[in-house]
C-alpha cells in the first residue's frame, strides 16, 4: 500500500492502471475472495484519484485499491453478511469507515466473503461457498474475514477491512500470513457494521505489514456521534518510524504455551519473542489466570447478544422473504428456517436460552462477571508490561472441510483471540513463521487499552528485522 | 357498600414533545403520509446504531422533579425482545432495572378528600410503528412514522381503590404534563395513553387478588366503565384469587400490541410491508 503510494509520486504507476491490474487479478482468481467487485465504481474512483495526485494532494490512501468485508454497509452496493437472507440487501447508506476511506481517496473494489453474519473461523459458513487460502488452494483461509485475508495475502486489493468480535481479523490474518489488527473497543466506529455481537465487535485494519495496516487504522479510527460507543478522543498519526524496544517489557504468560498447542506454531512464536528480546526488550513472565474461562463466557455473551441482534431480519421490511400468502408466523418461520445457515441458527439458539428467563443469571450474568475477571487480570499485567505476545492461533490453517461437523472444536481454536474483544484491548497479529507444511504462523501481539499505536509500532521494528512478511504465496 | 374492593395500578405512556425521535433524527410530527418519518435507524436496517436524544431525558427529569421522584443518576436501556411487524429491530429499547425516576407522588383530590398516589417509576422508551389492515384482502401495511417516538412511561404504585381515582389521577397526571411542556397529552392521537393492573379482592383483605391488565384504554371513559365494573362482578367469590374478567377483551381496543402471536397473528395474513426506505 505504501509502496504504492510512493509510486504513484514517482509516476511510474497511475491508480487507474494499478486498479484495473488488480481487477483483472480478482477476475482471474479463484479464490472466492470477492462476493461482488464494483469494477465500474473502483474505475471511476481510480480517475478521480488520479487527478487528485496530479494536484499535489499528499494523503496516502489516494487511488488506494481497498477490500471491504461483505458486513460493512456501502451504499449502493450490496451487503449481505454471506447469507442467503440478506442476499438482496442494497443499504442505502455508507457506513462510517466507508464514508472515511472514501474521503480520503480509497478506491473500494468490492466485498469480501465471511462466515455468515462473522459466525464462524473457516469462511465456509458463507451462502456463497468457502474461500480458499493463496498459500494452499485445499486449505481454508480462517475466518470470519477469511475473504479480506485471502485478498490481501493474494495482492486482490492493497489492503482491506474485517471486523473482529473474537479473532475475526487476527485469525485469518495469522492463516494467510498478513498483518491485522483488532483495534481497542470504540476507537472505530461501528456504525454501517452489521451487528453480531455489539459488545465485542470492532472493525479492524488488514494488510500486507504493519505499516500498511497503521496508515488504513488512521483512516478509519476516530470519534463518531452516530456510535455511542465511540470515544471522544484526538488522535494524531501513528508513527512510521518503528518502536524503540529497548526497555520495552513484553510479558509472556505460560498459559499461553499449554500441552495441546501444536511444536510448529510454539517454535515460530517462541522464536519472535526471542528476536523482541534481541532488539532489546525485556521478557517478563506474567500470569492471566482467569483466561482458560474465556472461551466459554464468549460462547455464552456473543451468541446471546447475536440472538437479539438477528431479530430485525424478519422478512418484513428487507432481505429475502419466504412464503407471501401464509400467515404471519409462517412468514417469519419460513423466512428464518431458510434464509439463516446452521451456524447461525445454532448461535440464535444459544443466545436465546442463555436470556430467557430463568437463566438469565446463570449464564449471561455470570459470563459478564467472567469478562470483568479476564479484564481485571490484563490491566494487572499491564502494571507489570508494556505490552503482551503469544500466538494468534493454535494451529496452522487446516484443510477445507475439516472440522465443519466439529463447531465445538473449531470454538476451542479462538482461545488467544477471544480474551482481547471480553476486554475490549488492541491486538494484532504479525507474521511470524511457518509450519511444517509451509503455512504461516501468526505472532499476536496485546496492548492495554489505547495502546494501538504501541503494538503497531512493536511490529513495524519486528518486520524491520525479519522478512516473514514479504513471503508471498 | 359492596364487599368487593378494586386494587389498581395505572401505566400511562405518554409521547413526549421532542422535535425528534428518540434514537434518529427523525420528525415526530403527526399525520404526515406513511413512512415519510422514516431512516435507516428508525427502520431498524443493518448496521445502524441508536443515538439517545438529550432533550427526551430533559423532559424525563423535568416530570420526574414535578412528582417528587429521585432522578437516578445511572440509567440503563434495556431490549425487550419479541417478534412483531411494527417493531423493526425485532426488540424495543426500554428502561427495566434502571429507570430515569423512581419513587414520586401525586396528590388528587375525590370528593374533597385528598389522596396521595404513589409513583413506582418513570422509564423512557421507544413506540412501535401502527400496522394498518386491508379489511377487502389478506394483507396489512405498516406505518413506521411512530417507530421511535420518544414515550415516557409513568407507573404508579397499587394506591388506587375506585375508578374515580383513576380517572382523577390521568387527569391531574395530563395537566402536569401539559403544564410542563413535557407533553400534549393529545389522546386521539394516542400522545397519552393509559394500561391498568386491575384486581379484585375483599374489602379489608391484606392480598392481592389475580391481577387483569387492561391496555390502551384511549379516553377517561373507558377508564371510568372498566373500573366500574370489575367489583360488581361474579357474585358468590371463592376464597383464593379472582378469576380473570371474560369481558376484558370488549374492553380492550384492536390496536394494543401484545408480545406473544395469538390472537392477532392469525389475522394478519400475508405481510406485505409498504416501507420503503
Ligand atoms: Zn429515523
Amino acid at each position: 500500500m505504501l509502496d504504492t503510494a510512493r509510486r504513484y509520486r514517482k509516476e511510474d504507476l497511475s491508480p487507474p492502471a494499478h486498479v484495473e491490474s488488480v481487477l483483472a487479478r480478482i477476475r482471474a482468481s479463484e479464490l472466492n475472495a470477492f462476493v461482488a467487485v464494483d469494477e465500474q465504481g473502483a474505475l471511476r474512483d481510480a480517475a478521480a484519484a488520479a487527478s487528485r495526485i496530479e494536484r499535489g494532494q499528499e494523503d496516502l490512501l489516494l487511488g488506494i485499491p481497498i477490500a471491504v468485508k461483505d458486513n460493512i454497509c456501502t451504499k449502493g452496493l450490496h451487503t449481505t453478511c454471506a447469507s442467503n437472507l440478506l442476499k438482496n440487501f442494497v443499504p442505502p447508506y455508507d457506513a462510517h469507515v466507508v464514508e472515511l476511506l472514501r474521503n480520503c481517496g480509497a478506491v473500494v473494489l468490492g466485498k469480501t466473503n465471511l462466515d455468515e453474519f462473522a459466525m464462524g473461523s473457516t469462511t465456509a459458513t458463507s451462502s456463497f461457498g468457502p474461500t480458499k487460502n493463496p498459500w494452499d488452494m485445499t486449505k481454508t483461509p480462517g475466518g470470519s474475514s477469511g475473504g479480506s485475508a485471502a485478498a490481501v495475502a493474494a495482492g486482490l486489493c492493497d489492503g482491506a477491512l474485517g471486523s473482529d468480535t473474537g479473532g475475526s481479523v487476527r485469525q485469518p490474518a495469522s492463516f494467510c500470513g498478513i498483518t491485522g489488527l483488532k483495534p481497542t473497543y470504540g476507537t472505530v466506529s461501528r456504525y454501517g457494521l452489521v451487528a453480531f455481537a455489539s459488545s465485542l465487535d470492532q472493525i479492524g485494519p488488514m494488510g500486507r505489514n504493519a505499516r500498511d495496516v497503521a496508515v488504513l487504522f488512521d483512516a478509519i479510527r476516530g470519534h463518531d456521534p452516530r456510535d455511542s460507543t465511540s470515544i471522544p478522543r484526538q488522535y494524531s498519526p501513528t508513527s512510521l518510524d518503528g518502536l524503540d524496544l529497548h526497555g520495552l517489557r513484553i510479558g509472556v504468560p505460560e498459559i499461553f504455551f499449554p500441552q495441546g498447542l501444536s511444536r510448529e506454531v510454539e517454535r515460530a512464536v517462541r522464536f519472535a519473542i526471542t528476536v523482541f528480546a534481541d532488539l532489546g526488550a525485556i521478557i517478563v513472565p506474567i500470569e492471566l489466570p482467569h483466561l482458560r474461562y474465556g472461551v466459554a463466557a464468549y460462547y455464552i455473551i456473543a451468541p446471546a447478544e447475536a440472538s437479539s441482534n438477528l431479530a430485525r431480519y424478519d422478512g418484513v421490511r428487507f432481505g429475502v422473504r419466504d412464503s407471501d400468502e401464509e400467515d404471519l408466523f409462517e412468514m417469519y418461520c419460513k423466512t428464518r428456517s431458510k434464509g439463516f445457515g446452521d451456524e447461525v441458527k445454532r448461535r440464535i439458539m444459544l443466545g436465546t436460552y442463555a436470556l430467557s428467563a430463568g437463566y438469565y443469571e446463570a449464564y449471561y450474568r455470570k459470563a459478564s462477571q467472567v469478562r470483568t475477571l479476564i479484564a481485571g487480570d490484563f490491566r494487572r499485567a499491564f502494571d507489570r508490561c508494556d505490552m503482551i505476545a503469544g500466538p494468534t492461533v493454535p494451529v496452522t490453517a487446516f484443510g477445507l472441510g475439516d472440522m465443519v461437523d466439529d463447531p465445538l472444536s473449531i470454538y476451542l481454536l479462538d482461545i488467544y483471540t477471544i480474551p482481547a474483544n471480553l476486554a475490549g484491548i488492541p491486538a494484532l497479529s504479525v507474521p511470524c513463521g511457518f509450519g511444517d507444511n509451509g503455512m504461516p504462523v501468526g505472532l499476536q501481539l496485546l496492548g492495554p487499552p489505547f495502546g494501538d499505536e504501541t503494538i503497531l509500532g512493536a511490529a513495524m521494528t519486528f518486520q524491520d528485522r525479519t522478512r516473514f512478511h514479504e513471503v508471498r504465496p | 357498600m359492596s364487599v368487593f374492593e378494586a386494587v389498581i395500578g395505572l401505566e400511562v405512556h405518554a409521547q413526549l414533545l421532542t422535535v425528534s425521535k428518540i434514537f434518529c433524527g427523525c420528525s415526530t410530527s403527526f399525520g404526515l403520509a406513511p413512512n415519510t418519518n422514516t431512516c435507516p435507524i428508525c427502520l431498524g436496517l443493518p448496521g445502524v446504531l441508536p443515538v439517545l436524544n438529550r432533550k427526551a431525558v430533559d423532559f424525563g427529569i423535568r416530570l420526574g422533579l414535578a412528582l417528587g421522584c429521585v432522578i437516578q443518576e445511572r440509567n440503563v436501556f434495556a431490549r425487550k425482545n419479541y417478534f412483531y411487524p411494527d417493531l423493526p429491530k425485532g426488540y424495543q429499547i426500554t428502561q427495566y432495572d434502571n429507570p430515569l425516576c423512581a419513587g414520586g407522588h401525586l396528590d388528587i383530590e375525590v370528593k374533597g378528600v385528598m389522596k396521595r398516589i404513589g409513583i413506582r417509576r418513570i422509564h423512557m422508551e421507544e413506540d412501535a410503528g401502527k400496522n394498518i389492515h386491508d379489511d377487502s384482502r389478506p394483507r396489512s401495511y405498516i406505518d413506521f412514522n411512530r417507530a421511535g417516538v420518544p414515550l415516557l412511561e409513568i407507573v404508579t404504585e397499587p394506591d388506587i381503590t375506585t375508578s374515580e381515582e383513576a380517572v382523577t389521577y390521568l387527569k391531574e397526571l395530563r395537566l402536569v404534563l401539559m403544564y410542563l411542556g413535557v407533553s400534549d397529552g393529545n389522546m386521539e392521537e394516542g400522545s397519552f395513553r393509559c394500561d391498568a393492573n386491575v384486581s379484585v379482592r375483599t374489602r379489608g383483605s391484606g392480598s392481592m387478588g389475580t391481577r387483569t391488565e387492561l391496555k390502551n384504554m384511549n379516553s377517561f371513559r373507558n377508564v371510568q366503565r372498566i373500573s366500574l365494573r370489575r367489583p360488581s362482578c361474579g357474585t358468590p367469590l371463592p376464597a383464593g384469587p379472582v378469576p380473570c374478567d371474560p369481558r376484558r377483551k370488549a374492553t380492550t381496543t384492536a390496536t394494543s400490541r401484545i408480545p406473544t402471536w395469538s390472537p392477532w397473528s392469525s389475522m394478519l395474513r400475508g405481510w406485505t410491508a409498504s416501507a420503503r426506505p
